[in-house]
């Protein structure tokens, strides 16, 4: 059976009238994080009374963050290698950020701490200091601190 | 999208060539369960240039113990070195099994902390080890 004229052309205006815009939507998820990059030791020099170390060359690293984070620097509790029958040592550790947080961190605990409200790149500059009642004999000394990142 | 690869990606492009990240996602997560026990599952990132050894630790959330309620698998492993020709960066996926020890919820803060290699030719130095944790949250479906 045939159409009508009439009938084809109505199909045809609707048909022309169903284009409509569609919305094509983006999605994406930053994922909660602290990331450590590009930890570079420190050095450590004997001072002229032999019985305490300061920093020579600062530690360094950098911390990106996706959230508000927390930093913290633990102290060494004794050297990770050394000559036999090295002093007992009591160390000391400082620490300052730059970079999108900018301070120096408060002491806490075992070490230091501080909070990175702000998001993005952050460089944590690390020193440290030990001393001992009796001097340091000859040899090779190296002390381990740890940088913690965490959400709260 | 800012997935694991594009934090290391963008750590990359921010920082000099020989930067080595290192991560663990997601930062914060919550696990609902209905039994006792729940698996946890996490990603450890890192951009290393030479292949690098990682520990799991993990930490009661309050005051940073030691947990005896959760079990990583593994609870070391070692991160091979990032191929040269690509952006990617080394992971690793990282399960915990978490014990509600019949409490309706537990708190973890779930580490992994790179572990510096030892080398007794370095002199007058300060090592630095870098640790990463991410906060989880596991709950008992309430009745």
């Amino acid at each position: 059976m045939k159409a009508p004229p009439s009938l084809l052309a109505i199909t045809l205006i609707s048909t022309i009238s169903a284009a409509h815009a569609e919305t094509l939507t983006f999605r994406g998820t930053a994922l909660s994080a602290c990331a450590l990059i590009a930890p570079v030791d420190g050095t450590l020099a004997l001072n002229s009374d032999l019985k305490s170390w300061a920093t020579a060359t600062p530690a360094t690293i950098s911390a990106i963050n996706t959230a508000p984070a927390t930093l913290s620097v633990t102290k060494p509790t004794d050297w990770v290698s050394g000559p036999a029958g090295s002093p007992p040592t009591t160390f000391t550790v400082s620490a300052q950020t730059t970079g999108v947080n900018l301070g120096v961190l408060s002491i806490l605990g075992n070490g230091v701490t501080t909070s990175l409200s702000g998001l993005g790149t952050s460089q944590l500059i690390v020193s440290l200091g030990a001393t001992a009642s009796t001097p340091y004999r000859a040899g090779n000394y190296a002390a381990e601190v740890t940088v913690t990142c965490t959400v709260p | 999208m800012m997935t694991k690869a594009g934090i290391c990606a963008f750590a990359l492009l921010c920082l000099p060539a020989a930067a080595a990240a290192h991560a663990i996602f997601p930062g914060d997560q919550t696990v609902m369960t209905l039994g006792d026990r729940a698996f946890v599952r996490l990603q450890a990132v890192s951009d290393p240039r030479d292949a690098s050894t990682f520990a799991v630790e993990i930490f009661n959330f309050e005051d940073w113990t030691p947990s005896r309620l959760a079990v990583a698998t593994p609870e070391r492993f070692v991160l091979p070195p990032r191929d040269p020709q690509s952006l990617d960066a080394s992971e690793r996926s990282i399960t915990v099994l978490v014990d509600l020890n019949g409490k309706p919820m537990q708190r973890l803060r779930i580490c992994t902390k790179s572990v510096a290699p030892r080398d007794a030719l370095r002199a007058r130095a300060t090592t630095i080890t870098t640790r990463v944790c991410a906060n989880v949250t596991v709950k008992r479906f309430s009745a």
